[in-house]
């Protein structure tokens, strides 16, 4: 144990940081311990080759280099630490995310008035057509109405000319409108269907002809044009 | 002038006061890096770092405290160096970081090959050795043996006890002792 402490001292003492008393206390001490004393020489020549091959004296290097080189790292400190005090991090990413606040807004706000007016667009166009296919009822009643009530032989020349003119008219109007609604209101191009059947027979009537009027009868009769047209006008 | 009055003036603002400071101590801080990195290159790295990071820490240092400037701005060169190393092992140049010193070596004796030899062959063992030891203990070795700090004033830099540097330094020099064993006396001394 006392040779531990010797040993640790011998590394002290190489570097002078022993006490006279605790030197002398070594000394007498490695002058009966041949242990020690080995340990000694053997410390001092490790430290001797240490101070050969690392030798102390560091190689020469300019002051005035360093010194710029340390002058131009506390300035550009100087440089980014001022604009840091003035506006602090947490402010630019307060500002970004405002800014992106402010742009989904704006680009949400955009996007829906779109779809706000493509939607009126679609209804307009809808309102336009149902519009259209209340006048185009409107239009073709009296001639279903006058069919409808039809006695056999009791229309007369003029006025199969006259409903033949007329029916010409309407089916290209109800061949248009059938062809727009068939996506949208189904039930009124099946009426439509109905009804241009009805039409291509009054255009196709002759003054002679007693027994085609009856059959027109029959098919806005069996068909419930009359009714499916009321049943549409009041929707 | 003395530390004291500098380093007030210099935490006023006053440059010329800080390149004072820079002039007084610069050698020392470059012998600290120097001795640890092997490098001259590497180490003026380290001096201008240390004083950048003095200066931006010197708001920090209380001058009425009884800590010395000195210790203060030798620890900032101490944890800059040990960082340094840290980072250069990433890097995985620590080969290169021995080079200058190597070649300084084999200048001193370019006379005697068999000398040179065997001196290269305990310079590998010693670094051998070092790498056993932890950064700060090998801090501390180099504080000692090469800078030649008292063992009081590593303490005031390392912020350790006296106690605890002699602990680190016994360990040092034990390691690099056995590192060197077959290598010095020609074998003669039995551990």
């Amino acid at each position: 144990m006392r040779c531990k402490r010797y040993k640790e001292n011998i590394i002290l003492h190489l570097y002078g940081e022993l006490s006279e008393q605790e030197t002398v206390d070594l000394k007498t001490h490695l002058s009966t311990c041949p242990d020690c004393a080995r340990e000694f020489e053997y410390t001092r020549e490790v430290f001797a080759t240490l101070d050969e091959i690392h030798p102390h004296t560091v190689p020469e290097s300019s002051t005035a280099k360093n010194w710029a080189a340390v002058r131009r790292g506390i300035e550009t400190q100087h440089s980014q630490s001022r604009p840091r005090s003035i506006m602090p991090r947490w402010a630019f990413a307060g500002a970004a995310m405002m800014l992106v606040f402010v742009l989904g807004i704006f680009l949400g706000r955009q996007w829906l008035s779109h779809d706000i007016q493509t939607a009126s667009r679609q209804d307009t166009g809808e309102k336009y057509l149902q519009y259209k296919l209340r006048q185009h009822i409107d239009d073709l009643k009296p001639i279903v109405v006058e069919y409808s009530n039809i006695t056999p032989g009791e229309s007369g020349k003029d006025t199969v000319l006259l409903d033949r003119e007329a029916a010409r008219s309407l089916l290209i109007q109800n061949l248009l409108l059938r062809k727009l609604l068939a996506q949208s209101d189904p039930s009124a191009a099946q009426l439509l269907d109905d009804v241009d059947l009805v039409l291509k027979e009054i255009a196709n009537l002759s003054s002679e002809d007693t027994d085609t009027p009856v059959s027109i009868q029959r098919l806005i009769q069996d068909r419930d044009i009359l009714f499916k047209m009321d049943v549409l006008q009041k929707i | 002038m003395e530390d004291t009055a500098l380093v007030t003036a210099s935490q006023a603002g006053d440059l010329e006061a800080f390149k004072t400071l820079f002039e007084q101590h610069r050698r020392t801080v470059l012998g600290i890096a120097y001795n640890y990195v092997k490098n001259l290159e590497d180490a003026e790295d380290i001096l201008q770092e240390t004083f950048i990071k003095a200066h931006h820490s010197l708001h920090q240092f209380k001058i009425h405290d009884q800590a010395r400037f000195s210790s203060w701005l030798y620890r900032i060169g101490v944890n800059c160096s040990i960082d340094h190393v840290r980072k250069q092992k990433r890097k995985k140049e620590k080969i290169s970081a021995m080079k200058d010193l190597h070649q300084g070596i084999a200048q001193r004796n370019p006379s005697d090959p068999e000398h040179r030899r065997h001196m290269k062959e305990i310079r590998q063992k010693v670094d051998q050795a070092m790498t056993k030891l932890s950064p700060r203990q090998r801090m501390i070795f180099q504080l000692k043996h090469d800078q030649q700090f008292s063992i009081k004033e590593i303490a005031a830099v390392m912020e350790c006890s006296e106690g605890s540097i002699k602990k680190q330094l016994f360990r040092a020099v034990g390691v690099i002792k056995a590192g060197l064993k077959n290598f010095l006396g020609e074998g003669r001394y039995e551990m």
